[in-house]
């Protein structure tokens, strides 16, 4: 178990805010923010190359918040893989068990298994600069975990790959954690690796963690704004609750609408007249066929199509509401020609109140 | 009638080869003149002289010493000002540039002025003498290159992300550990071109030297000093040839140079 205890650092203008959270026995946590956020200043505090300024950093119960480096028992792999270029592969990898002084005997069948579950063998005697990238990452993952660590740290894990190989490097790596029980602290600005790598997840922007939690909870409900732009929800709203029931409430929207949004403990929570914003997802707004009666339905609005932008087989179609909001809609190629959709089209579209969510 | 359109018509290329090819003739109408002064048997009776052997000789071992004295505290004070932040950085940072805003002469002046003060002759009496002596050389030396040398290091270190020590570190190895397998042997090249250019600029060292080992014929003459007793007696043509022996180790040190900076960049 790894846990991190408020962790405040400062360095020069920019500094770390309170950072918490933990990673269970052999789960992955995924750091996820923009540019800029701080993510690799948090590495860097955790792996002790930079001093905290207060909190901790436990790992299976020690405070290595003081130690050096050398002794927390942490495993790193950077951003740019930094194999030592004037050792070979083989060197690399038994380069921690050389300067650790550790019998290699008992290590050997481990990192054997490592060197063939990775596919690295043929590439032992070589060194790294004739190396592609995914063949130095898998290098330089077999060389972190050589001396079984008790935390590996990987640092925008896939940004030295292709993106044609990156598909391949990321299931072979999540078959890796579930093989060896790895415990795991990931650091990345792509939301895809983070959701396909990391059990739990927290978002860091401007050097705060805005919000931590189990990864599928991030994706749907995005507590604050900060977190659901970065995380990809284009359609937020300001609004006022109208009604207020057990589970749900309604609130307004633009055009006389109201909008109904299932929320569980809505009678605590919320009450006539606050302000709000709400959101939803744009894959989860949906266009109704044209023959369909939208009687009975939820949250259903008239809608015309002001723009859309294809992506192979993916188009984002921008719809005004009847009263002036643009909502943005990602719909599948199929569905797409289904619905025969073309700018200037008018629509109905449905949102489902269980997918709409209310943000801080 | 002189006219100016054939220049002005030029490309820009053009001219700028024109004018690196006109330094090259400079230079190289400046050494050819060298060799109008000299016959060969003169040549050779010079470079058999018993003079002419002291000079190399106690030209290469000052100049060496200075360099391995260089290189030992280059590389520690490279590595501190490339990789850590001190007190007084920029400070540090501003006096190794003094050799090369300060004229050897000066330097050489304040360390004769040091010691003449009383640390500078507790120095004198006690420990070594510096002053008109070999060891006043190899100070000399030290004094114009280390900062240079320092400087050179501190490039090559700079040049090596500092995450492959951290990676390092995070594999066991000590803070001394991770610089001595790691930074250390990559930067290598760098280290070795910055130890040959000091040696070179060592070798070629005259104001400081004569400033405070003084021109002594057979204690204190290296090879530049040699050229300066020469031109003193009015000796050109014995000059000439310490001139020339001057211009090929020159010439050794710069193409050995750029040999370790190919291999370094590959």
């Amino acid at each position: 178990m790894v846990k991190i205890e408020n962790l405040c650092m400062d360095i020069g203008v920019f500094s770390l805010k309170n950072i918490a959270f933990e990673i269970a026995k052999g789960a992955c946590h995924a750091v996820l923010g923009p540019t800029g956020s701080g993510k690799t200043v948090l590495l860097e505090t955790v792996i002790g190359i930079q001093s905290v300024k207060s909190g901790r950093v436990i790992i299976d119960g020690r405070d290595v918040s003081a130690l050096s480096p050398a002794t927390r028992d942490i495993a790193y792999v950077p951003q740019d893989i930094c194999l030592f270029p004037h050792m070979s592969v083989m060197d690399n990898i038994m380069y921690g068990v050389r300067v650790r002084k550790l019998d290699t005997a008992p290590l050997m069948p481990m990192i054997d298994e490592l060197i063939d579950f990775l596919g690295i063998r043929p590439i032992l005697g070589r060194h790294p600069s004739g190396l592609s990238g995914g063949e130095r990452q898998r290098a330089a993952i077999v060389r972190a975990l050589a001396a079984k660590p008790r935390l590996l740290i990987l640092d925008e894990p896939f940004s030295a790959i292709d993106s044609a190989l990156r598909e391949d490097a990321r299931r072979l790596l999540k078959e890796l954690y579930a093989r060896h029980d790895i415990t795991s602290l990931i650091v990345t600005h792509d939301i895809d690796e983070a959701y396909f790598l990391a059990d739990q997840i927290s978002v860091l922007i401007a050097g705060a963690v805005v919000q931590s939690g189990e990864r599928d909870d991030i994706y749907n409900y995005p507590k604050n704004i900060a977190a659901a732009e970065f995380l990809g929800v284009r359609n937020i709203y300001d609004s006022a609750v109208e009604s207020v029931q057990e589970r749900s409430l309604a609130a307004s929207f633009c055009g006389g609408y109201k909008i109904n949004i299932t929320c569980g403990c809505a009678q605590r929570k919320f009450s006539a007249g606050q302000k709000i914003k709400w959101a939803i997802r744009s894959e989860a707004v949906y266009i109704l066929k044209e023959d369909s009666d939208p009687a009975g339905k939820s949250n259903c609005f008239d809608a015309e199509i002001n723009t859309i932008y294809t992506r192979g087989k993916m188009h984002t179609v921008l719809c005004a509401v009847s009263g002036g909001a643009v909502i943005e809609i990602d719909i599948h190629d199929a569905a797409f020609n289904k619905l025969k959709l073309a700018r200037g089209k008018k629509i109905k579209i449905s949102l489902n109140p269980d997918s709409v969510f209310i943000i801080n | 009638m002189w006219s100016l359109k054939p220049l002005i018509s030029m490309s820009f290329k053009n001219l700028a080869v024109m004018a690196a090819f006109s330094l090259f003739i400079f230079y190289f109408i400046l050494l050819a003149s060298l060799f109008t002064m000299v016959d060969a048997s003169k040549f050779l009776s010079i470079l058999k002289s018993e003079r002419f052997y002291f000079s190399i000789k106690i030209s290469f071992i000052t100049a060496f010493i200075t360099t391995v004295i260089s290189v030992i505290v280059a590389v520690p004070a490279a590595y501190a000002l490339s990789r850590t932040n001190f007190r007084f950085k920029p400070a540090v940072d501003l006096f190794l540039e003094l050799p090369l805003i300060i004229s050897p002469i000066a330097l050489g002046a304040l360390l004769l002025l040091f010691f003449n003060t009383g640390a500078g002759k507790l120095i004198q009496n006690n420990f070594i003498s510096f002053v008109y002596e070999v060891p006043g050389i190899i100070i000399a030396q030290f004094v114009t290159s280390a900062g240079i040398a320092t400087r050179l290091i501190k490039a090559a270190i700079d040049e090596i992300s500092p995450r492959y020590e951290f990676v390092a570190r995070t594999l066991g190895a000590s803070d001394f550990k991770a610089f001595s397998t790691i930074t250390l042997p990559l930067a290598k090249n760098g280290i070795i071109a910055a130890a040959v250019l000091t040696f070179a600029k060592s070798i070629g060292e005259f104001g400081a030297t004569v400033t405070l080992a003084g021109a002594m014929p057979m204690k204190t003459e290296t090879l530049p000093i040699a050229i300066y007793l020469r031109l003193s007696n009015a000796d050109i043509e014995g000059a000439a040839v310490f001139i020339l022996t001057l211009l090929a180790l020159g010439f050794t040190v710069t193409l050995l140079t750029r040999a370790f900076a190919k291999v370094r960049h590959g």
